[in-house]
């Protein structure tokens, strides 16, 4: 590794902790020991220059937190990070949640998108089948065009009465941030069995993802609702952020919608963006290595969001180049900050492309941000970056090749299972008719 | 009008002077297209070079990408994988669903500038249905009744069953029926070495090396972004990656996950997924008695240990059944066999093999069998030579048996001339299992035969019902697995990988090369 020789000459005095995956946390603590006068260089990355110009900065957070919050981060585990944070650093906790907000939202998207796909695609579904009410649920518009064709048995549905109480109960109390737990073991079964003839069918729950990004926003909440200007420099409000500095936050915090009141059709205000989503809405870093860098204007397809990738790309590579003699180089490299940013712009950006239909140039920034040697989720690969790929390639009629990047998913959060079982219905569904083909290789 | 018949004469050609004017005319483009041509040639690599260019007897991944450039079906997936017209220009499909007019362009030439008509069509299926020609692609025709052309741009079809969806069926390669003498052809017949299609691109040379140079075909009417096409024979994996980074190459189709951290971290090279549902399996031929014993396959399956065979070639999946992980299909509570010399001791004694010194026995004849595998394909080289290792460790004798394709062609489609074959399988997005499982399947090496997997795959074949369908599959995943008439290894993680100039890139999930047209390379 790199840090070896950065280590070498460090001389560390510092103290032992345990080692990370791939001794990231050790170089982390030993480095920020490190007091040597480097130049200081003028920031361009805000708090990525923090890190490689002030490593003691991290040393004193950890010191604070302790490590294992921070390397249940870096790993995309939000829920361990928010749960080790709520003490010792609040807003970083809240940030976490926001993470876990989004991730959920990404899959809320995929799920509801590919539930109203199936019911629209399958041709002969049965009047009396609970479809309806599934579709009614994961639709949440204004005009309602399920509604008249929900069932008798699913109108509780509409008025809470006992048939859905229980469901409802807790899909709310699970937005209300108190029982993601028992909605995380929902999502691993469908929400409605029903026999068509000789066939089971099975229908997925489509407002369970909506409903745990509510919880995960409302745990959120001490972030969001924070002071309006965060201090720069402060660690806790950034690491592992996509907004660079206070600016870039200060921006994205007044894109943020207020939350639409939820005492009627409750189930309704699952459909107002989650603060997280806000907060990303747009790109973290407008000005930052170029002008235009980080914008999706240009992105009109496939081909100019894959330049624009290789754009990024090139120009964190050449910023990294200015890491050399700085004392947290080592840190940034090992952690693998500026791909992990270039990852999280792509995801953002993405995701703005999804909500445009411009699946083309999502599923073209988002495939070459994967760290294609790990294989699933992980400190490489955020589970959104799979989420939102999946969706990409569902808008694209890539149905079958968004299972690809769900099952890896799937292996670490046993809640996708629903939107795997539900795309995996679209995928078979879509290929019906045709007879398959199969070649040796 | 000209109806099918089995092995009829073919059909009647179409006036002379037009053919002739239409030939001169495309090849006088076709070179003046080529002399003014500017741009760099798309070099791609193949492990292996197609044994064949003749899509009725298209076996391989690598002989159904150059098809892919070569040919046209009636219709072919748009970029939202839908059905779209090729070669057809309208339909109507009767409202019973038995049967379907299909009107075809009149634009259409063949790369020798004879135009493509009806008779093509009838051609095309009436070879396919034809048992004497033993196309590895009649069952992609065996539910269509009849084909007949009323004029010369129009077709009608009755269908066997009723059809709710015909197009999606109707994708097969077409062929040019002037070139061939009967409905009944052989697979030496001169058009492997002269294919003809009404593709994008026209076969230019093969060459000594075993490449293929492919040039647009001025005909074609559509835009084309491409200049020329090379595909390069090129058997060791790390080479063609070299090559990519040398710039001695332009794409590779399919690139081993040990090679992914190196090509992702060149600037100049870009990765596409192209995860063709594919994995490897060793089969067992259960035509031999000895592999009609379940306990003799399932001890063999337990002495392997499929993580380390895995390793030295990549990252992947283990499998415990027919389909990939991420497959509707798979069935998650069907266990990954794990290694177990203990049970598989017990399962050979049980069936009558006897530890002698150092391998097993039965009736004074040693458990020896003979492992078929392709020859010029690295990774499986290496896969038998540790595969061998590992049997032999565990007293079984395995012969290593390679076979150039032309053999593998022969013996192994041909004859099913194996004990154990090492080989993989790649599906396109529809997963169908049914050549490789069902008691008729034409894929079915192996000789299995299981009335209810064929129950299963019967009636996931005709069910309309997207959850039955996976249920019914699921189903025969575990039987499948539960039967053993193959040990399933694993998948691989792979993508393609191209040089940056390659742009407007859009790979297909299966056949590559569908939307190359649209491909630029400056």
């Amino acid at each position: 590794m790199a840090i070896v020789g950065d280590l070498d000459r460090a001389q560390p005095r510092g103290r032992n902790v345990p080692l990370a995956p791939g001794g990231v946390l050790l170089a982390f603590t030993l480095l920020s020991a490190c007091r040597w006068n480097a130049p200081e260089a003028q920031p361009e990355l805000g708090w990525l220059d923090v890190v490689a110009d002030h490593p003691e900065q991290v040393e004193d957070l950890f010191r604070r937190t302790g490590d294992a919050p921070w390397i249940a981060w870096h790993s995309h585990r939000y829920a361990d990070a928010w749960q080790q944070l709520q003490g010792s650093a609040p807003e970083a906790a809240a940030r976490a949640a926001l993470d876990a907000s989004l991730f959920y939202t990404d899959l809320d998207r995929l799920t509801a998108e590919a539930t109203l796909t199936l019911v629209q695609e399958w041709p002969d579904l049965p009047a009396d089948s609970g479809a309806w009410a599934t579709a009614w649920l994961a639709d949440r518009r204004p005009e309602d065009p399920y509604r008249a064709r929900l069932r008798p048995e699913d109108q509780a549905l509409l008025s809470e009465a006992p048939a859905g109480q229980a469901r409802l109960t807790l899909w709310r109390e699970a937005a209300g941030g108190q029982r993601t737990d028992e909605l995380l073991a929902a999502l691993g079964q469908p929400w409605l069995e029903e026999k068509a003839g000789d066939v089971t069918h099975r229908w997925w729950d489509p407002v369970g993802y909506a409903a745990l990004a509510a919880a995960w926003s409302q745990r959120a909440a001490p972030f969001v609702d924070g002071p309006p200007e965060p201090a720069p420099g402060a660690l806790e409000r950034a690491l592992f952020a996509p907004w660079l500095d206070a600016a870039d936050l200060a921006v994205a915090r007044q894109r943020q919608t207020p939350p639409t009141p939820c005492e009627s059709a409750w189930h309704r205000c699952l459909r107002a963006p989650s603060a997280g989503e806000a907060l990303t809405a747009d790109n973290p870093a407008p000005t930052r290595l170029g002008p235009d860098l980080w914008t999706r204007a240009g992105m009109t397809d496939g081909e100019a969001a894959r330049g624009a990738g290789r754009r990024v790309r090139e120009a964190l590579t050449d910023w990294s180049g200015t890491l050399a003699g700085r004392p947290g180089a080592g840190v940034v490299q090992d952690l693998g900050l500026t791909d992990r940013l270039r990852q999280r712009w792509a995801v953002d950006t993405a995701r703005a492309l999804l909500l445009e239909r411009r699946c083309e140039a999502a599923q073209a920034l988002l495939e070459p941000a994967m760290d294609v040697t790990s294989r699933g989720p992980g400190p490489a690969n955020a589970p959104s970056l799979f989420a939102t790929l999946a969706h990409a390639r569902l808008q694209c009629g890539r149905t079958r090749e968004a299972l690809d990047v769900l099952q890896p998913l799937l292996q670490v959060h046993p809640e996708v299972r629903t939107a795997y079982e539900v795309v995996a219905d679209l995928a078979v569904l879509r290929g019906i008719h045709r007879l398959g083909d199969s070649r040796e290789d | 009008m000209s109806t099918r018949t089995p092995a009829g004469p073919k059909p009647a050609p179409r006036p002379t002077s037009t053919r002739r004017l239409a030939a001169w005319s495309v090849c006088a483009l076709s070179l003046l297209a080529a002399t003014f041509a500017v741009g760099r040639p798309l070099r791609y690599a193949e492990d292996r070079s197609p044994a064949i260019v003749n899509p009725l007897f298209a076996t391989s991944m690598s002989e159904a990408r150059v098809n892919e450039l070569l040919f046209e079906g009636l219709y072919s997936d748009n970029l939202d994988l839908a059905s779209e017209p090729r070669l057809a220009a309208s339909d109507v499909v009767a409202p019973d669903g038995r049967s379907m007019t299909i009107q075809l362009r009149r634009d259409v030439t063949w790369h020798d500038g004879t135009p493509f008509t009806a008779a093509d069509v009838v051609f095309t299926i009436t070879s396919m249905l034809e048992p004497r020609t033993a196309s590895s692609e009649a069952s992609r025709v065996a539910w269509i009744e009849s084909v007949q052309s009323l004029d010369p741009f129009t077709i009608a079809l009755t269908f066997r069953e009723p059809q709710s969806s015909p197009r999606d069926r109707l994708h097969f390669k077409i062929l040019p029926a002037h070139l061939f003498e009967s409905t009944v052809v052989d697979r030496s017949h001169p058009f492997r070495n002269r294919p003809i299609g009404t593709g994008a691109f026209q076969l230019s040379r093969f060459n000594t090396d075993n490449s293929i140079t492919l040039l647009p075909y001025a005909g074609y009417g559509r835009p084309n972004g491409l200049t020329e096409v090379q595909m390069r024979e090129v058997a060791d994996k790390s080479y063609q990656s070299k090559l990519l980074l040398y710039g001695s190459l332009e794409a590779l189709v399919r690139v081993l996950p040990r090679d992914l951290a190196t090509l992702q971290a060149d600037r100049n090279t870009e990765l596409y997924p192209y995860q063709t549902n594919s994995w490897w399996y060793v089969g067992f031929n259960l035509r031999d008695t000895r592999f009609g014993d379940p306990r003799l396959r399932e001890a063999l399956s337990l002495l392997i240990d499929r993580k380390a065979l895995m390793s030295p070639i990549g990252t992947g999946d283990l499998l415990s059944g027919p389909f990939v992980r991420s497959s509707p299909f798979y069935n998650h509570t069907v266990k990954e066999r794990e290694p177990d010399a203990a049970r598989a001791r017990q399962l050979l004694q049980e069936a009558g093999w006897t530890w002698a010194t150092d391998h097993w026995e039965k009736n004074g004849q040693p458990l020896d069998v003979r492992l078929t595998a392709l020859a010029r394909q690295e990774t499986a080289q290496d896969v038998v030579i540790n595969l061998q290792s590992q049997l032999r460790g565990a007293g079984v004798v395995v012969r290593q048996d390679f076979l150039t394709t032309p053999e593998w062609k022969e013996r192994v489609w041909g004859q099913r001339d194996f004990d154990l074959i090492l080989s993989q399988w790649s599906f396109d997005r529809n997963e169908d299992i049914y050549e490789q499982f069902h008691s008729t399947g034409n894929r079915n090496f192996v000789g299995f035969a299981d009335s209810e997997v064929d129950r299963l795959l019967d009636e996931a074949r005709t069910t309309v019902d997207p959850q039955h369908k996976r249920d019914l599959l699921r189903t025969a995943h575990a039987r499948i697995s539960t039967l053993t008439p193959m040990v399933f290894l694993w998948t691989l993680d792979t993508y393609a990988a191209m040089n940056v100039g390659v742009q407007n890139v859009t790979v297909h999930p299966f056949y590559f090369f569908t939307w190359a047209t649209s491909w630029r390379l400056p």
